[in-house]
């Protein structure tokens, strides 16, 4: 490793040093019934779960709904957070528990609410990142819809580990499931992804 | 998938992919990897669906959306605040009753004073454990000399002294704290909980309050009046959360001259970018020619350059379909 890239690595070790001192003071202070520090910690963390709640609720509404109540949890238990994981682990734990508890309601409500489905819209702020030809558009369709097969833990585990780069451990504390388990549903769900995207894999 | 495979190697290939595996079962299975092409094929294929599905479902989310959830967010926990900085005067009021309570009664110094102020005590117990909350549906209300509105408009009742609160989807209530803990409810279309509702809105100086308020209107059935009192929030409401659910509300409603006019007010004055966003999606509802020339000054003008092309998007199709018009005409 030459002098410069060394350097570079720790300038960036620092800054997440920094950060996550940052971090801990705001939270400490949030405790504390700081409400501006409480917006503060928000700020820095609202992206990833919104993020998140899109991947789990693939719906933008539902996406802006889970957020508010996770913040609205986050606010209320702030108090319990007792520094023994990360924030944004116990943020994501929330979310995806609240995701849970948001599906079943749904379900009930669905009941009595026909067509509650994607109302992606003039709004739409999913961006996708590749060009919007069809054959992109066909695969992510294709994606999506071989997602929603999934079953709900596994398609969980899934989006925590493949799309947002979780470790084994900490996604086992988030969903509450031994590492083994966690193993078992991520080679559950790529078997079932491979059978579902098997024509585009090469696309 | 290659036959030769195992049930076992087919999963550490998943695993190895994902990058799920431990720092030595890793480097075990790599070995393995470097000596068995099926095994290569496997991770190739693996790899390729993994590097698919994370394109496919790669997400960005605007600024603007962001700020938006934030100012609603804002809006709930001062709504909280509030919530609880009553309830803790609540608990300071009834603290000091303790303290005179103990002090001056509960240390009796005659036994028929003691006797006396046992009662009492169990009394006060008993009133405080056990408070009498009348629940009087809302259509007996008017009938009864309880009319909610009535005592807002004469200002016998303040709108602070009213706390909103949902049963089920469809039925509202509202508890009247300065009527001896009265609480009435109705259906969440019954006129008389929407003129609540909208006085509320209109009147109400806690932000949590009138977004709550907002919420609820935006469930009720679309109707002329809830529209006006919406559109009025939307100009007016001094919380862009507020405003911005007064938007998204009118997303519901046919955009009328009205309408259309406090939207292109909202796209020239509103300050937040949310709230300008959602103003521009009422508008491309149903775009008429007459928001043109405004949406020409949109995309000139707005500091946001996603709010800029999407007028641009709008005044483009509609330019498309005067075109096509004027070819038909021809």
């Amino acid at each position: 490793m030459t002098t410069k890239t060394y350097s570079l690595c720790r300038t960036k070790c620092d800054q997440n040093l920094k950060l996550k001192e940052e971090i801990r003071q705001l939270i400490k202070k949030a405790q504390s019934g700081d409400t501006g520090a409480f917006h503060e910690l928000v700020k820095l963390h609202d992206e990833r779960v919104m993020i998140l709640a899109y991947q789990l609720t693939h719906n933008e509404q539902d996406a802006e709904d889970l957020y508010q109540e996770v913040f609205i949890k986050a606010y209320k238990n702030i108090h319990n957070f007792r520094f023994e994981s990360q924030f944004y682990t116990w943020l994501y734990r929330i979310t995806v528990n609240t995701s849970y508890n948001f599906k079943r309601k749904q379900a009930r409500l669905k009941l009595y609410e026909p067509g509650n489905e994607d109302s992606s819209g003039y709004l739409n702020w999913i961006v996708d990142s590749s060009d919007n030809n069809r054959s992109s558009k066909e695969i992510m369709n294709a994606v999506k819809s071989a997602m929603t097969i999934l079953p709900q833990k596994q398609r969980t585990v899934f989006i925590l580990k493949h799309l947002e780069n979780l470790k084994i451990k900490d996604i086992a504390k988030i969903i509450d499931i031994s590492e083994g388990t966690v193993k078992r549903y991520l080679f559950r769900a790529m078997e079932k992804l491979r059978v579902e995207l098997k024509e585009y894999r090469y696309a | 998938m290659p036959d030769t495979l195992n049930k076992e190697q087919r999963d550490q290939a998943a695993l190895y992919a994902l990058d799920a595996l431990s720092d030595p079962e890793r480097k075990q299975f790599e070995q393995l990897l470097e000596s068995n092409p099926d095994l290569q094929t496997e991770v190739e294929e693996i790899s390729a669906i993994l590097t698919m599905t994370s394109t496919a479902c790669e997400i960005k989310i605007p600024e603007h959306i962001l700020a938006g959830q934030r100012n609603l967010l804002r809006g709930k926990i001062d709504q909280l605040e509030a919530e609880s900085a009553a309830k803790s005067s609540l608990v300071t009021w009834l603290s000091d009753i303790w303290y005179n309570v103990t002090e001056r009664l509960f240390i009796p110094r005659q036994p028929v004073w003691a006797v006396v102020t046992y009662v009492m005590f169990a009394f006060l117990i008993g009133r405080l454990a056990f408070p009498t909350v009348n629940t009087v549906p809302i259509s007996n209300v008017a009938t009864e000399k309880l009319n909610v509105m009535q005592l807002l408009e004469s200002g016998t009742l303040s709108s602070k002294d009213i706390d909103i609160y949902q049963n089920t989807a469809q039925s509202v209530g509202f508890n009247l704290q300065a009527r001896n803990d009265y609480s009435v409810e109705g259906d969440l279309n019954d006129e008389s909980v929407r003129q609540i509702l909208y006085y509320l809105l209109k009147n109400d100086s806690n932000p949590g309050k009138r977004l709550k308020a907002v919420n609820l209107i935006s469930e009720s059935q679309p109707i002329e009046e809830g529209r006006i009192v919406l559109i009025s929030s939307l100009l007016t409401d001094p919380n862009p959360g507020v405003r911005l659910r007064a938007a998204k509300s009118l997303n519901s409603y046919k955009p009328d001259k009205t309408l259309r006019e406090a939207c292109i007010k909202v796209l020239f004055e509103d300050e937040n970018e949310a709230v300008r966003m959602a103003a521009l999606g009422i508008l491309s509802n149903n775009p008429t020619e007459d928001i043109v020339p405004a949406l020409q000054i949109v995309t000139r003008m707005d500091k946001n350059e996603f709010i800029r092309d999407q007028a641009r998007h709008i005044t483009d199709t509609f330019k498309g379909q005067i075109a096509v018009e004027r070819i038909e005409d021809q």
